[in-house]
């Protein structure tokens, strides 16, 4: 009895160890396995190569003579942040304990179109309200906020005061210039304010498989309104390179209403969710996982050109104007 | 911790009046334990998290000379962290849960009376929550199972300083399965991806339907019964799930579970 009873309790170990043998071994972590781990992932996984009209077996080919075993860990990480950076897409990254690759590219190459210390000193101005995130005044009576980033959140409180304190006036200005992204939550919760019936904002493409066309039908996004206020007169959205993601949702579910009105430069992009994955040395990509277009087949990853194209004056900038809000004030009165 | 084990220690003085021992044919079980989970999870790493976790379950179990129905309610909580040894390594917070219903039928019974053994089927239903806490947009990952398994069980009987001890062997083979895992790149399934899709119509689009070809698992086990005063009893409780995802996303997790439940009787022996 008591051997039997023994080799029983013998078996438990086992068990810990035969379920190793069931489970899939963890890639080599070579410099070498790690480059082709990264290519395989964004191989089968990133969204956007039809788009862009990127041939991924030619970036392999290019940046695979450059990686061998013998490299050091900070040269392994340029080859791949730079074989990334062919991606042209600011979702990209690759983390590492050392550094971020990033691809800053859709807003460094071209104008800034905003100047912080003007907007505070001159339009803003000291006596303005912060009411959560949300940096609002009222100037010539129009309305002006600045949302400087979507990951600070805005709650039904912040927006019914602002909403309810601009109530009376003719319009409001909603600069999102800077705005990097963050939550589509807030872009839910801010632009459903000044939504007057639902109407469609854009079309996602979720992947479906590995294959770089292997996406599900389309599914349509809607914007209804929100809360217990609206504001539907006029609305002026102020837009520059540097709207990015969930900035660039933002955009584009304001683009679709009547009353609204965008100013600035171009956004930057980044219509694509972006997703994690870790390679066998532990870094972490970041890269976008689906595909947005808007309702006429517009791909919102090459960022929302303006209804109104507007600089930054460097001769106005010098007096102290911007020439964005400006315009938009122009066009709200 | 103290409490617990004063409760333990008076528990099994309690039970020493060997001549009190009775059989009593339902119990109400419950009690909890330690676990230790691996999950590869290929939709977002390579490596393996591992990870320990505390378990609690409830449960009825109704012991008759024939048929054996049991209904095991189990809940898991844990954290995981990444194999890949990188000081950025990932965690994961896990939550499990499973809802067991088996019912098995004697089918041999030794000339000596020393095991029995018996045969059913069993509706498992098993779901594994993770969150990857570094991971953006993808963090969240889960998977829930509805099976219907072979089972089989053997009960050993045996004398041990005079009590009547029983060791049980069982093993769970589901053998047709309603699954939901995540759509390919996201953290929701196929179904809820669509906006203002209904529940229960996200629910159905989200389903596979998967025999053994595609959903692989095996649940086994070992329970020593410990008799107790007026007909309860104590349980340690050993058992080992295994199970393979082998579609898009494929998903492979182990764990092992070491319990000690309390058994209830709940009625008189007939």
């Amino acid at each position: 009895m008591k051997k039997k009873l023994f080799i029983t309790l013998l078996g438990i170990p086992l068990l810990f160890s035969c379920e190793k043998v069931l489970m899939e071994d963890a890639p080599e972590n070579t410099p070498v396995a790690n480059f082709e781990y990264l290519w395989d992932v964004i191989d089968r996984r990133y969204s956007l190569f039809t788009f862009k009209n990127i041939n991924w077996q030619n970036v392999h080919s290019t940046y695979r003579k450059k990686v061998n075993n013998e490299m050091s860990e900070g040269e392994l990480f340029n080859v791949m942040a730079e074989m990334l950076a062919e991606l042209k897409d600011g979702h990209v990254n690759l983390q590492s304990e050392f550094d971020l690759s990033r691809y800053w590219k859709t807003y460094l190459d071209h104008p800034e179109n905003f100047n912080g210390t003007i907007v505070t000193k001159n339009y803003l101005k000291p006596d303005h309200l912060r009411t959560g995130p949300l940096l609002n005044t009222i100037i010539d009576s129009i309305g002006y906020i600045y949302y400087g980033s979507f990951s600070s959140n805005i709650s039904e409180h912040h927006i019914d005061f602002v909403i309810n304190r601009f109530r009376g006036l003719k319009g409001v200005i909603i600069d999102v210039r800077n705005n990097g992204g963050g939550s589509t939550e807030n872009v839910i919760t801010l632009a459903s304010r000044f939504t007057d019936m639902t109407r469609h904002t854009h079309n996602t493409f979720y992947k479906r498989g590995p294959g770089h066309g292997d996406f599900y039908p389309p599914v349509a996004s809607y914007i209804s309104p929100g809360g217990s206020l609206q504001f539907t007169r006029k609305v002026a959205v102020l837009t520059n390179r540097k709207c990015y993601s969930a900035a660039n949702d933002f955009i584009q579910s304001m683009n679709v209403l009547p009353h609204v009105v965008i100013i600035g430069d171009s956004s930057g992009g980044g219509g694509g969710t972006p997703i994690s994955h870790e390679l066998p040395n532990g870094w972490i990509c970041r890269f976008s996982s689906d595909m947005t277009e808007a309702p006429g087949g517009y791909n919102l990853e090459q960022g929302i050109p303006p209804d109104i194209y507007v600089a930054l004056d460097s001769t106005d900038e010098q007096k102290g104007i911007d020439s964005i809000i400006e315009r938009a004030l122009d066009e709200l009165k | 911790m103290q409490r617990f084990l004063l409760f333990l220690h008076f528990t099994l003085v309690l039970s020493t009046d060997v001549t009190a021992q009775q059989e009593k044919p339902r119990f109400i079980q419950f009690g909890g334990g330690w676990g230790c989970y691996t999950v590869l999870d290929p939709a977002v790493s390579p490596h393996l998290y591992v990870g320990d976790n505390v378990l609690f379950r409830i449960g009825y179990l109704a012991q008759k000379p024939n048929v054996i129905n049991t209904l095991d309610i189990d809940f898991s909580y844990g954290k995981l962290k990444s194999g890949s040894g990188n000081i950025l390594s990932s965690t994961s917070r896990l939550i499990g849960g499973d809802i067991n219903f088996r019912k098995v039928l004697r089918v041999r019974r030794a000339a000596n009376d020393k095991f029995t053994a018996y045969v059913g089927a069993g509706l498992l239903t098993h779901g594994l929550y993770r969150n990857y806490e570094l991971f953006m947009n993808n963090g969240s990952q889960f998977d829930y199972t509805n099976s219907i398994s072979a089972e089989s069980v053997i009960i050993k009987n045996f004398s041990f300083k005079n009590r009547k001890l029983s060791l049980g062997w069982r093993l769970s083979l589901p053998v047709f399965s309603a699954s939901i895992v995540p759509s390919y790149n996201t953290s929701l399934p196929e179904g809820f991806i669509h906006h203002g899709e209904k529940p229960v119509s996200a629910t159905l689009k989200s389903v596979d339907f998967v025999t053994m070809n595609a959903f692989q698992r095996i649940i086994t086990g070992l329970t020593l019964s410990y008799p107790l005063l007026n007909g309860n009893s104590l349980q340690l409780d050993y058992h080992w799930d295994f199970y393979h995802y082998s579609k898009m996303n494929k998903l492979t997790v182990a764990s092992h579970s070491f319990r000690l439940l309390l058994l209830f009787g709940i009625s008189k022996p007939s």
